[in-house]
């Protein structure tokens, strides 16, 4: 059953002299022309990649939410679980749990990595020191309640413009410094702390700081890129390039190159419900994918599948040649 | 001393491999008369991709990964490297196509179809790879974006497409040697079977 | 900043985006998979050269 019904015997006919050294040197020949032809044509994208910094200076606004999202916990990133924390369960199909079960990897702790972490590399500012001391020696219960209140203004802002309305005048950016204030009262030293992460980050100094804070060699941008994922500047790219996933954008390339059209059944999953709206579109797609591949690798053996060739018959066209010669009428 | 030849292991290699493979079979100077048409360029012409591929993704790493951003020099040699890449998808998935219509499994071929399908699957995330470690805007979206889908199968926990370092190594290194081992074993299956004979016609 | 060096087209500006039912694919995908299948009808459909060879083998029952 698993092998069908093949009766392919052995092919006992003629052969031809057939050069298959010299096929292959032309092939590498041809192929290699065509890929300098293209590039003398078209070259290659290459979009600078965006900085903490740039991010600070474009976005200053979004950059001190998304810093507050990352003190007080309520972040994408400080809410992933694993592998990153344990502040989630992760995505899960029906009862399994993949992503919790692999565990934490590579812990971040955001409020500590990207926000008390590299403040308390900044020197010589008194009034910093002693907002980080009286963050960090107050409850639990304080701390969350003065994130609350200081991310409330930035959430209302960040949805006034999200639908076109006019932004209120709690959240504003010095046209010169580049500086946010936050007008909004119970925040304690939140406000110190988000200013001077914003001067920091301006400065180009939080860059190095979620780079190096192990060890002096890197080659591990995590903490860095998840902090920029969580804000807006990467997804503002991506949308002006089309790189969005409701847009088939797994398959895309910046600007007008070709991507990766080999991801169309991938990226197609994520187009139509009930995975365009499911919080556990990742795993779900990633479970029928990984199905659908082992059926790609066992195509031998599926009955239907494997018939299909006989039932359309291309191969007609293919051996249309051999099957005029082996026709009954051309031996004559 | 070398031991009885019964029990050499290299006697035992060598004959089986020559069994498997005789030279002529190895390096057949003819082929069927069947095989004449154009869509059986398209395996060699994958292999011819994946050479270009290799050689200049070797001039890339001769020089390192930040080279092709600041010298005009490099960055031609990322784009021939970009659009191997790209027609080597594009003839393979055509020699896909076209081994599909052919029911090239056939004979005893599973095994042809089984290593190139697999091939695929592995090229797939080489080209991942690629892409996170070019180290620029495209490679921040791309990793940021794809670790989504690998951490929601835990694959995440050991394969991290946000650390460079990772990812440069598996693709520079260990996915070659994987998609290249994947391409030697499918076309030596090849090569020991034959190419598949026609369908025979009048046969359900 | 953008750079790309010494190419003929320029294609470092936004895709135009072909919209067609659900499916929105750039202009350049949608062209690399029309090519794809324009590759394979005419892979099939061309003569494939050595027609007299083969038809001479045929005749001369060569098996090698």
């Amino acid at each position: 059953m698993l092998r069908g019904k093949d009766d392919t015997k052995p092919w006992a006919g003629a052969y031809q002299p057939y050069d298959l050294v010299k096929e292959a040197c032309i092939a590498i020949g041809v192929m290699a022309l065509l890929a300098i032809v293209l590039t003398v044509l078209f070259s290659s994208p290459d979009d600078k990649p965006s900085t903490v910094a740039q991010w600070s200076r474009q976005l200053p606004v979004d950059f001190v939410k998304t810093a507050a999202t990352e003190l007080d916990g309520t972040s994408g990133t400080a809410t992933y679980g694993p592998p990153y924390n344990h502040n989630g369960e992760g995505q899960h199909a029906a009862f399994i749990y993949l992503q919790k079960w692999l565990g934490v990897s590579h812990p971040i702790n955001t409020a500590a990595d990207y926000v008390i972490g590299p403040l308390e590399t900044v020197p010589n500012d008194p009034a910093l020191r002693s907002a980080l001391a009286e963050y960090k020696a107050a409850p639990e219960k304080t701390q969350k309640a003065w994130g609350e209140a200081y991310a409330k203004p930035l959430e209302e802002d960040a949805e006034a413009e999200e639908e076109g309305k006019p932004l209120p005048k709690t959240v504003t950016v010095d046209a010169t410094t580049g500086m946010v204030s936050v007008q909004a009262s119970g925040t304690g030293p939140v406000p110190t702390m988000m200013t001077s992460l914003l001067s920091l980050a301006r400065s180009g100094g939080l860059d190095g700081s979620l780079l190096t804070s192990k060890q002096f060699f890197q080659t591990d941008y995590t903490k860095p890129l998840l902090f920029m994922a969580d804000g807006g500047l990467l997804d503002k790219r991506a949308e002006e390039q089309h790189l969005g996933g409701d847009e088939w954008g797994m398959m895309n390339e910046t600007g007008s190159y070709p991507g990766q059209a080999w991801l169309w059944l991938y990226a197609f999953w994520y187009q139509i419900e009930p995975f365009k709206s499911s919080e556990n579109a990742d795993v779900l797609v990633m479970l029928i994918m990984g199905v659908l591949s082992l059926a790609f690798i066992s195509v031998p053996f599926i009955p239907g599948v494997r018939d299909l060739p006989r039932k359309i018959p291309i191969y007609k066209l293919i051996w249309r040649e051999h099957y005029r010669a082996m026709s009954p009428r051309s031996s004559a | 001393m070398s031991g009885s030849r019964s029990s050499s292991w290299t006697i035992k290699v060598r004959e089986k491999a020559i069994e498997a493979l005789p030279p002529e079979k190895l390096l057949p100077d003819g082929q069927p008369t069947y095989v004449a048409s154009w869509i059986y360029m398209f395996g060699v012409a994958s292999i011819a991709a994946l050479v270009v591929i290799i050689t200049s993704g070797t001039i890339l790493a001769l020089k390192g990964p930040a080279w092709w951003h600041y010298t005009g020099i490099g960055h031609f040699f990322n784009s021939i490297h970009m659009w191997a890449v790209e027609l080597f998808f594009f003839v393979m998935v055509v020699h896909l196509w076209g081994k599909y219509w052919m029911s090239a499994w056939r004979g005893g071929r599973a095994r042809v179809w089984i290593t190139g399908a697999i091939t695929f699957l592995v090229a797939v995330p080489t080209a991942l790879t690629g892409y996170v470690s070019q180290q620029n805007f495209d490679a921040q979206w791309i990793s940021t974006q794809a670790k989504d889908g690998l951490n929601s199968v835990g694959v995440g926990a050991f394969f991290n497409v946000t650390n460079f370092g990772q990812m440069y190594s598996y693709h520079v290194l260990l996915l070659p040697i994987a998609v290249v081992a994947l391409v030697s074993a499918h076309v030596l299956l090849v090569r020991r079977h034959g190419v598949v004979p026609p369908i025979e016609l009048g046969k359900r | 900043m953008i750079h790309v060096l010494g190419a003929i087209f320029n294609l470092s500006h936004p895709a135009h985006v072909v919209h067609w039912h659900f499916i929105k694919l750039p202009l350049a995908n949608v062209i690399v998979i029309g090519l794809m299948l324009v590759a394979f009808a005419v892979a099939i459909a061309l003569p494939f050269p050595g027609a007299a060879s083969r038809a001479a083998a045929r005749r001369g029952g060569d098996s090698s």
